[in-house]
């Protein structure tokens, strides 16, 4: 059986309606209704699935790095932190707690808030601009809040001065590729695949402005840029937890308000404006809450990619295109694929290693994957 | 194949070697500017058990953890003048404000009454333990770096 056999065979067994036959003296309704209850069965047992999953996942990453700590010693750690029984005469507990919460769990709740935003960020792109390819990363959002952010950075130029001029740098930066992408879709009407190429090319030229900078930087500041650029989340304390969390998870929130109107835009413009929808105004509106987004988690974290690509694409496998639910299961799966990603950078080389080249490592292939084993109208 | 899904194919190809070249410079560059205080330290070690004199070396290697702590454990192997062979590992946490945190480990128990104390030199990130000591119920040592 080749891959794209096997991605099919996952597929239909995850759509079950698709193998459900009318029985014998059920009428076209009662069909019909069998049908949407087994769909959403389906649906909500992947949510909980994913979230059983995910509970796993934390409480594994946390299990490890340099010192041992057990599985069921983590999660009894964080309740005793969480409810204040911390027993301040036991060396052991106040290791562990040092440790599990305030060296590990930063770390984890990273993944998390980047997993959730940059897979909400992409699930809403796709629909919005009925782009299988579209993320923040490919259309060029990321690179453009990287070099804003870098530009802070190694040149000291900041629109406000202060530690969250980075921040404002990052996403005065990512709005330039998303106010160019909308100009040229209303201009030219690009297709999918050119959209993202002009995307790719947006990319590399700031990119290559990027690189320029660090040519001129001090040695230390460049080897310290171009560390954090491939995207690391093993240096974000309690302090930054609250900004990032909140930034992904309001725009998570903000987008996830817009589901209805995202529904509308994904069955075509016409469609939309037939329903009174202002389909720029929207547009507009949605690809600021991903700049927003995108900033907020590249300018504390560098760019990580892959994760807003190949998030909402498996989710939509399993719960299908409408985006009530497709946004907060892309969010679920971009969390238990960051937490994934993380496990799999400290199993091959330790902390060290960068989150931002396993994600490419994993999710590089995965969408390949997908894409040859989907082979849809729109490309 | 149509010729849209091979760009798209191309376009994943060339995101993964962008990044593995990024990854790739990022590395020759932090080895080419290495944390002078990254690295393996080596101790003379003085002081008395159950009141004899004692002596021996202590090693310190750095843990890593979260990039914002500094966790390093330090390794001591010593003996009394009588011969009797001391060993304590003991590991010290430096939070983000600097603050150190001290945790000893004896025969898998950690010991809950001591006083412990480190000189320190920090330039950039990380920072280098010069020296420590150690009290605790029938025990002080004092170790000091060895100099090359």
């Amino acid at each position: 059986m080749n891959i794209g056999n096997l991605l099919s065979e996952i597929k239909g067994r995850a759509s079950l309606s698709k193998t459900l036959v009318m029985e014998e003296g059920e009428s076209d309704e009662e069909f019909v209704f069998r049908e949407y209850k087994v769909a959403r069965r389906s649906k909500v047992l992947f949510i909980a699935g994913f979230v059983a999953l995910f509970m796993v996942l934390l409480g594994y990453k946390i299990t490890l790095g340099e010192y041992d700590i057990g599985f069921v010693e983590v999660y009894e750690t964080l309740w005793k932190h969480i409810t204040g029984t911390i027993d301040p005469n036991s060396k052991i507990e106040l290791m562990n707690d040092n440790v599990v919460w305030d060296q590990r769990l930063p770390r984890v709740l990273t993944a998390i808030v980047v997993g959730v935003g940059l897979a909400a960020a992409g699930a809403a792109m796709q629909s919005m601009m009925k782009n299988p390819l579209a993320d923040p990363y490919t259309t060029g959002i990321s690179s453009g809040a990287l070099f804003g952010a870098t530009l802070a950075m190694t040149l000291g130029l900041y629109i406000v001065s202060g530690y969250y001029g980075r921040v404002l740098n990052a996403f005065v930066f990512a709005l330039v590729p998303a106010l160019f992408i909308i100009t040229l879709s209303k201009w030219k009407k690009p297709s999918p695949a050119m959209m993202i190429l002009v995307g790719i090319a947006i990319m590399y030229i700031f990119n290559a402005f990027q690189s320029y900078m660090m040519l001129r930087a001090d040695p230390n500041a460049a080897a310290s840029v171009y560390t954090w650029s491939v995207g690391s989340i093993g240096m974000t304390t309690w302090e930054q937890i609250p900004i990032i969390g909140i930034i992904s998870l309001l725009g998570f929130a903000a987008l996830f308000i817009m589901t209805r109107t995202l529904n509308a835009l994904n069955s075509g413009d016409a469609y939309a404006k037939s329903l009174g929808i202002n389909v720029d105004r929207v547009r507009i509106v949605c690809l600021i809450i991903i700049s927003v987004i995108a900033a907020g988690i590249v300018s504390f974290t560098g760019i990580i990619g892959f994760i807003g690509l190949v998030s909402p694409h498996i989710a939509r496998i399993f719960v299908g295109s409408d985006n009530r639910i497709l946004l907060p299961a892309s969010a679920l799966l971009g969390a238990c694929m960051m937490l994934i990603c993380d496990i799999v950078s400290f199993l091959i080389i330790g902390a060290t290693l960068q989150i931002g080249i396993v994600t490419a490592m994993i999710g590089g292939p995965i969408f390949m994957l997908i894409l040859i084993a989907q082979q849809k109208e729109v490309w | 194949m149509k010729p849209g899904m091979i760009a798209a194919i191309g376009v994943a190809a060339a995101l993964m070697i962008g990044a593995f070249m990024l990854y790739a410079t990022a590395d020759l560059m932090s080895e080419m500017n290495p944390d002078p205080y990254d690295h393996y330290v080596e101790y003379v070690v003085i002081g008395e058990y159950e009141g004899n004199p004692l002596s021996g070396t202590a090693v310190c290697d750095t843990l890593r953890e979260n990039g914002a702590f500094h966790n390093y454990r330090f390794n001591i192997d010593a003996a009394d003048s009588e011969g009797n062979p001391v060993s304590q590992s003991f590991t010290v946490i430096f939070g983000p404000d600097g603050t150190p945190d001290f945790f000893i480990e004896s025969d898998g128990e950690y010991i809950q009454e001591f006083d412990g104390q480190v000189t320190r030199i920090s330039v950039g990130e990380m920072c280098k333990v010069t020296g420590f000591s150690l009290e605790s119920e029938g025990l002080r040592i004092s170790a000091q770096e060895v100099q090359e």
